[in-house]
């Protein structure tokens, strides 16, 4: 049975402890806000420029060939050489954020014949180096706020490797946002080549007029070319700031069922501390009024 | 003068939305100025100055007269039915982009401390964010005199 004194010590590190989780879920909370608040800011850009470049496509798309944009590609085959961008978070105790991501990376890596890996996020780097993958160790990333900036930073270095031919197709393993208190689900999509497709989908031609004529200058292949990189940078980002947000729903979500389970253990703590203040007290008046008895019997 | 619509949009910003009387615009071909009624016409847009000359009420009442200059990365010009839009990367207004720059700087300082690992690192992490804070700073009061 254990004393009072170290029941009170147990409560109080319990309560503090909570106080941190608690802190944490708050943190979190803004730190997501604030996030979906600035991506919300750049989508009316993203959105425009995916329309030129679908227009593009329905006009002049049948006679342009550029190693962006394949229409050859099977989604479905996965083995060459592929380049493999995965974010993770920079920290842990956020559920099994990170292990999902990462575990959907890995599959992505049995497909392949060979791999080369770009790692964003601490945890994920540490992850990859003590379980002995070949990570690129020049491209450094933290996962600490995402911004447009770091989306152009992490875009211009794979285009350098893309272009240098380290390889052939580039896939991003990433955390999709699902909206309110869940983990995301975490899956992998094709950035280069591009599938054509993914700018004609059906149903939304209407708002595209092909019948305008335009003037490309120097020609179509360089300008879609030019703006395909931009559109690769709203692609990125946008996978950066999904992973963030999700992250840090999957933190609020851990970090609320710890709440939970402090509080409950709070309440048995003390129902127990409360269990054992009786019981002293009453063994102390037993032993009192026992005395009391012996004494007074001694007197007669 | 003749004035068409122009839709100058960065991707955090919107730049400019309104009449406008010309625009020029460096493009992979050189530089190339529009005027109302300019044939269609989609170009890339290299690094450069834009040049455009608001017209119409809105910008009067936006405290805009006569050409604005702002400095564009990479981006797309289209011309279509005297409707101008230019999609760019970044834009910044002269004055902004030494604030722009060290605040990539500061975001830059920050990541770095945060993976130092070594003592050396962490000053050197942390000096470069104070230099980028400060210039900030300088840069801020530079606007409000």
């Amino acid at each position: 049975m254990p004393s009072t004194k170290e029941i009170k010590n147990r409560i109080k590190s319990v309560s503090d402890t909570q106080k941190i989780t608690n802190a944490m879920y708050l943190i979190s909370s803004t730190k997501m806000r604030r996030a979906r608040k600035e991506a919300e800011e750049t989508k009316p850009y993203f959105d425009l420029l995916r329309k030129e470049i679908r227009r593009m496509f329905a006009i002049e798309g049948g006679e342009v060939h550029s190693r962006y944009y394949d229409a050859d590609v099977d989604e479905n085959v996965a083995g060459g050489r592929n380049g493999i961008l995965v974010i993770t978070g920079d920290k842990g105790l956020a559920g099994a954020y990170n292990q999902n991501v990462i575990k959907e990376s890995m599959e992505l890596m049995d497909k392949s014949d060979e791999y080369r890996l770009y790692v964003v996020g601490d945890f994920g780097w540490r992850f990859y180096r003590t379980h002995g993958y070949p990570v690129c160790e020049d491209f450094q990333h933290s996962m600490n706020q995402p911004s447009l900036a770091m989306a152009r930073d992490i875009t211009r270095e794979l285009l350098d490797d893309f272009d240098d031919g380290l390889f052939d197709r580039l896939y991003v393993c990433y955390t999709e946002f699902s909206g309110g208190l869940s983990f995301g689900t975490a899956m992998h999509d094709r950035l280069i080549p591009f599938d054509r497709d993914d700018f004609v989908p059906e149903g939304e031609e209407t708002d595209v007029n092909a019948s305008t004529v335009f003037e490309y200058e120097p020609d179509v292949k360089t300008v879609l070319e030019r703006i395909m990189q931009s559109y690769l940078v709203g692609y990125v980002y946008s996978a950066l700031v999904n992973s963030y947000s999700s992250e840090q729903s999957a933190r609020m979500m851990a970090m609320d069922s710890a709440n939970d389970n402090a509080s409950e253990l709070l309440g048995q703590l003390k129902l127990e501390f409360n269990h054992l203040r009786q019981n002293a007290i009453t063994q102390e008046i037993t032993e009192i009024s026992s005395g009391a008895r012996s004494l007074r019997n001694k007197g007669n | 003068m003749a004035t068409f619509k122009l839709h100058f949009m960065a991707s955090d910003h919107m730049v400019y939305e309104g009449d406008a009387e010309s625009v020029s615009v460096m493009t992979t071909e050189g530089s190339i100025g529009i005027l109302a009624y300019h044939s269609n016409l989609i170009m890339a847009v290299v690094p450069g100055i834009v040049e455009y000359v608001p017209a119409g009420k809105g910008a009067e009442a936006a405290g805009m007269t006569g050409k604005q200059i702002s400095v564009v990365s990479d981006g797309l010009l289209k011309v279509e039915n005297n409707d101008v839009m230019i999609l760019v990367d970044t834009a910044e207004n002269p004055e902004e982009i030494d604030e722009a720059r060290a605040k990539r700087a500061e975001e830059k300082a920050r990541e770095d401390l945060k993976r130092a690992n070594s003592n050396r690192d962490v000053a050197l992490a942390s000096a470069e964010l104070s230099r980028a804070l400060s210039r900030i700073k300088a840069s801020k009061s530079k606007h409000h005199l």
